[in-house]
């Protein structure tokens, strides 16, 4: 294998690191292009995650940050680099898991972004039904009450879901399903900075979803996490599913190279593991 | 992309990139913890002035405004005038009313971020790279973390032109890339060649740096060589104090008011 | 003298492989010898390179038995980074070797010597040395990536060098080049001979090699199977009986001696020279004519198929007095007409810079023109996409890893004709036929990338064949390639014509061009200044064409020997009617 490991970062992960940062820029500006509703500026990031480690994607994803800064693209992207680096590491402890490599039925994905939709809705018409009463405390409505006054959304919720899960998700369930779950994590930390930093806009096309949110009376901070909260979680997913056909779509001789990819990888016909130095 | 360093002569140019970097450090500093609503553009006015002497004023400006210019519309909009923050006393401005609270939100914000990015494109734009990351080093930064950042900036202009030969090459094969779900679609066969393509040559990239002798123990020399003073090193002592007497300065504030 | 490199008995096998990609192979270099290794794509040249440097097995995993000494260094135990002051190896993809640290060529030759931790003195003098020896100094200020390929080829060379290796290994290092780097190279590497490097060198390119090795070897599927000088080993017949073929000097030479025409008892020649010193004797002993300037070449005495002449039917592409300016304001193409028409093989030569990419991309309304039309079946491109010229016209990329995409070769090829809207059942019929045409029947179900990079570049070809546009266009489609592989796109291109459909090429190859085409256009500046059949080549034209990118070597050789009074020899050297001894049923 590959000489001498310096602090965890051999040759291999030198080589890879920084193309992996390139391809977040390069994805992130292609989607641009092509007009998407998505970021896709992490799958580098998860990348390096899938195939060397979770330490390894988070210098990755924080370095990426800091390399948007140091090209003069977006010099406060630095502000989100604790999020890029949590990103790496919750896909390196996936890649670890195997989760990249572990096809799942397409029943499951289509019941894991229903039930991930279901529950986003719920929370979304929470916070848009909120009210303040005169004192000045948050009335939520119950969960009862709004299923009975709304069903419509809920249900639409439920089936764009299991639809989305079933078609676009496919197999890559597993993957979709940390990817969703590292899109709230991604949610929950980049929302205070989000507030402090930028006042919780982006400039983009989101901020939409922020002034709807404001609009029913909720605080900066809250406005921004539940944008957050709707966007960020199917970024991931979509990042994550598009590493997963990745990985499946990569040479064997190419996954040999990597720690995480050639663990599960067990199509070596001479059988013998190698020492390496 | 162009580059963003743009060489030349000036104080700016010539100081050593540490010098830069406490500096840079201590304007940010200041511009979250000074409490004076002007503060922050003030900040800006002044690295305006220090571009101006360095002559990169005009990029300067551009980039600064060209970054800045969507958040800040959305900051006024929102934040400012159609949802303020509760309680905030109205201006009257012929028939609208302003919230005041909201616009002063809106205004320290969007300051403090010009400031901020200001500061940064200053400070790339009078450093070489490959100076600032070997001033880093020298001051205990990881080799490793060092090289990453010096190949990735010249990696992505280069990725960025091969999404644009992979959309040609697709394109000539009848990838359509016009239309909703055909733009979905063809996220797969843009994507897959680049990553592809790109790990594929992980494994010569890797073999290139051990026929350099990256992996080599030993010292290492330079090629490079930093120009420092002492004078350049007692500023940087005093710069690095100031932000401890400014925040010792605004709590002090805290309490007395 | 001990040997330099000294291999014993080496076999190897690479972790996930079947079978060794090396068996007992022997091999002793002496200090100061240029040794060429010849062989098919997958033979192991690539892998015997890799161990003479040390990569094998500490770099690439696998099993190893035997012994390899280099510069009395045991690479089968040491690390690559203890054995960089010993060998070098430099890899024929010289953009992947740059290692990016750095912002100057300076720089980046000296990058290794920092690694090393040399003092700055003795840094500077090396490097001094090393961008001396490879004519780089006017460029020691540039950024490794504002370089022509060529020059970054020496840049990696000088990077290697500077750490004073006394071996180097090179591993295809002309895939890339155009012919003017390619000699370039061939004279630096002599000259660092002469001083004392001894050097191997893997290479496709057999008239490369024969003009430049001190010493041949041929490996066969991992194995050693002839090895001595190159004017005897390129010419083995052993060399043909295994698809690896001879330079084209020697194939000239043995068409020249089925009728009769080479003396006998010679051996064939491997070089230029030797095969026009053949010739000539053979011409002297015909009574001594005088050679005297060419007046007329009558183009009946081209056994020709096809003369350019008009063609009755519509055009696929047209381009009517085409002018295209780059957005940063260069002018690329200045009023440049052409037409392809039904069943035309054309070439489209020129120098770097000379408009040749611009050219191709509105072909295919990758670009409209800023002034002028481009048509595309009678339809101007600007009213309709390039999805939609994909039916017509087909264009294959000289970056193919800019294509691939796919886990198996049989998904890589469906793609176009999906894309197109085929039924399935007609997809399943293009894609086998695409299979069978480029003898990738074995390699169907494999992942592109596990294919020998030769493989790589049909499976791109066949992946645009497959879409059975009118008009196959090829951008540089020999980088790289085996002459086995080779003999298949010529034969691919006469049956293409054949059936009624074009061709395209822009090749820097012009061996390729002659033999599998029928037309040249030469494009210098933008503009057409060529534009005909290569029977129809009169001397000015001639002489034209190898001011700006050479000539293939048969019009070479019968320009060097005058032969306008031996209509039978000049006919034999510049007929396209090859005697091939690869035939299309090899592989």
């Amino acid at each position: 294998m590959n000489t001498t490991r310096r602090g965890g970062l051999n040759s291999t992960a030198l080589a890879l690191i920084p193309l992996c940062i390139a391809i977040n820029i390069a994805i992130g500006q292609l989607v641009a292009v092509l007009k998407l509703p998505v970021y896709l500026d992490s799958i580098g990031t998860v990348l390096v995650g899938a195939l060397i480690g979770p330490w390894v994607a988070l210098i990755t994803g924080a370095l990426s940050n800091i390399i948007w800064t140091l090209l003069g693209i977006n010099p406060p992207a630095i502000w989100f680099a604790p999020v890029a680096a949590v990103i790496g590491l919750i896909a390196g402890f996936a890649g670890r898991a195997g989760l990249f490599q572990r096809p799942s039925p397409r029943w499951l994905s289509a019941l894991i972004v229903g039930i991930f939709l279901f529950a986003l809705a719920l929370f979304v018409m929470l916070f848009l039904n909120s009210s303040t009463d005169a004192d000045g405390n948050l009335i939520l409505p119950t969960a009862g009450d709004m299923l009975q006054q709304q069903p419509i959304v809920f249900v639409l919720a439920l089936v764009v879901g299991l639809a989305a899960g079933y078609f676009i998700l496919q197999n890559a369930g597993y993957a979709g399903l940390v990817g969703l779950a590292t899109g709230v994590v991604a949610a929950i930390i980049s929302a205070p900075i989000a507030a402090y930093v930028f006042g919780g806009v982006t400039g983009g096309g989101t901020d939409a979803l922020v002034a709807a949110f404001r609009n029913s009376g909720q605080g900066i901070l809250q406005s921004a996490f539940a944008q957050g909260t709707v966007s960020d979680p199917f970024d991931k997913m979509t990042s994550y599913m598009l590493v997963y056909l990745i990985v499946q779509a990569l040479p064997r001789r190419l996954l040999q190279r990597f720690p995480n990819a050639r663990a599960v990888e067990e199509t070596v016909p001479m059988g013998e593991p190698l020492a390496s130095r | 992309m162009q580059p963003i360093y743009a060489p030349g002569t000036s104080l700016l140019h010539r100081l050593h990139p540490l010098t830069k970097v406490v500096g840079a450090a201590l304007v940010i500093v200041a511009i979250y913890l000074l409490p004076w609503l002007l503060a922050p553009l003030a900040l800006f006015g002044m690295l305006l002035m220090l571009a101006a002497l360095s002559g990169v004023a005009d990029r300067f400006l551009r980039t600064a405004l060209r970054v800045l210019l969507p958040i800040t519309i959305s900051l006024f909009v929102i934040q400012g005038i159609l949802f303020p923050p509760p309680g905030s006393t109205p201006i009257s401005l012929g028939p609208i009313n302003l919230p005041l609270e909201g616009l002063e939100f809106a205004f320290l914000t969007s300051t403090r971020l010009l400031a901020f990015t200001g500061t940064f494109l200053l400070l790339l734009q009078t450093t070489h790279p490959a100076d600032l990351v070997f001033a880093l080093t020298e001051r205990g930064l990881p080799r490793s973390i060092g090289y990453i950042l010096l190949v990735s900036l010249q990696i992505v202009p280069d990725m960025s032109a091969r999404t644009t030969a992979i959309l040609e090459a697709q394109r000539s094969r009848g990838l359509e890339t016009q239309g909703g779900l055909r733009r979905v679609r063809a996220i797969v066969p843009l994507v897959g060649p680049l990553v592809v393509g790109a790990l594929v040559d992980v494994e010569e990239r890797a073999m290139a740096l051990e026929s350099r002798a990256y992996t080599a123990p030993g010292l290492k020399s330079s090629l490079r060589q930093l120009v420092d003073s002492t004078g350049q090193r007692v500023a940087r002592l005093l710069m690095l104090l100031t932000p401890v007497s400014l925040m010792a300065g605004r709590i002090a504030l805290f309490f007395l008011t | 003298m001990t040997a330099i490199i000294a291999l014993q008995n080496v076999t190897f096998t690479y972790a996930i492989a079947n079978s060794p990609a090396l068996r007992n192979v022997s091999l002793d270099v002496p200090a100061g010898q240029i040794c060429g290794v010849v062989g098919r794509a997958g033979a192991g040249k690539t892998t015997l390179c890799a161990l003479c440097a040390g990569f094998i097995p500490n770099f690439y995993d696998g099993r190893i038995s035997g012994g390899a000494m280099v510069d009395g260094q045991d690479v089968i135990q040491h690390p690559v980074a203890d054995l960089v002051r010993h060998v070098g190896l430099v890899n024929s993809n010289s953009f992947s070797q740059i290692s990016g640290a750095r912002f100057s060529v300076y720089e980046e030759v000296g990058f290794g010597l920092e690694n090393l931790g040399l003092p700055r003195a003795e840094m500077v003098e090396r490097i001094a040395w090393a961008l001396d020896a490879l004519q780089l100094g006017e460029l020691r200020d540039r950024s490794p990536y504002g370089l022509s390929g060529g020059q970054q080829q020496r840049m990696v060379i000088a990077a290697t060098l500077a750490m004073r290796p006394p071996v180097l290994v090179l591993d295809e290092p002309t895939a890339q080049l155009d012919p003017p780097a390619t000699e370039h190279l061939a004279d630096i590497l002599r000259d660092l001979a002469h001083q004392g490097t001894t050097i191997l060198f893997a290479e496709h390119r057999l008239d490369w090699t024969a003009g430049l090795a001190d010493r041949v070897v041929v490996l066969d599927v991992g194995q050693l199977i002839a090895e001595g000088p190159p004017e005897t080993t390129l010419t083995d017949p052993l060399l043909l009986d295994r698809y690896i073929g001879w330079p084209r000097a020697a194939t000239l030479a043995a068409a020249a001696r089925e009728q009769g025409r080479w003396p006998t008892g010679r051996p064939l020649p491997s070089t230029l020279d030797r095969l026009i010193a053949g010739l000539r004797a053979v011409n002297h002993r015909r009574g001594g004519t005088i050679y005297r300037a060419p007046t007329d070449h009558a183009p009946t005495d081209r056994a020709l198929t096809g003369d350019g002449a008009e063609k009755p039917r519509a055009p696929i592409v047209a381009l009517e007095d085409v002018h295209f300016t780059y957005p940063g304001g260069v002018e690329a193409l200045r009023g440049v007409s052409v037409a392809v028409g039904v069943g035309e093989r054309v070439a489209l030569l020129g120098r770097n810079g000379a408009g040749k990419s611009t050219l191709v991309r509105h072909l295919n309304g990758l670009l409209r023109p800023t002034a002028g039309r481009a048509l595309v079946s009678g339809t101007e491109t600007s009213k309709t996409t390039v999805a939609k010229c994909a039916r017509q016209v087909g264009i294959v990329f000289q970056d193919i890893r800019n294509q691939l995409f796919a886990r198996t070769v049989r998904d890589e090829l469906a793609f176009g004709p999906r894309n197109l809207g085929y039924s399935p059942a007609r997809i399943d019929a293009l894609v086998d036929r695409a299979l069978r045409v480029l003898k990738l029947q074995d390699a169907a179900n494999e992942h592109p990338y596990d294919l020998p990079p030769a493989w790589r570049r049909l499976v791109a070809i066949a992946a645009v064949l497959a879409m059975d546009s009118a008009l196959l266009v090829l951008d540089e489609p020999t980088a790289g390639l085996d002459s086995a592989s080779i003999a298949l796109l010529t034969a691919l291109a006469h049956d293409l014509a054949a059936q009624g459909k074009s061709v395209l090429v822009v090749s820097h190859d012009l061996d390729f061009c002659f033999e599998a085409l029928d037309r040249v256009i030469l494009l210098r500046e933008g503009h057409v200044v060529l534009d005909s059949a290569w029977g129809a080549l009169d001397d000015a034209a001639l002489a034209a064409l190898d001011a700006e990118v050479g000539l293939p070597l048969s019009l070479r050789a019968a320009s060097a020997l005058d032969l306008s009074l031996d209509s039978e020899l000049r006919a034999l050297l510049v007929s396209q009617e090859r005697f091939s001894p690869i035939t299309s049923s090899s592989q």
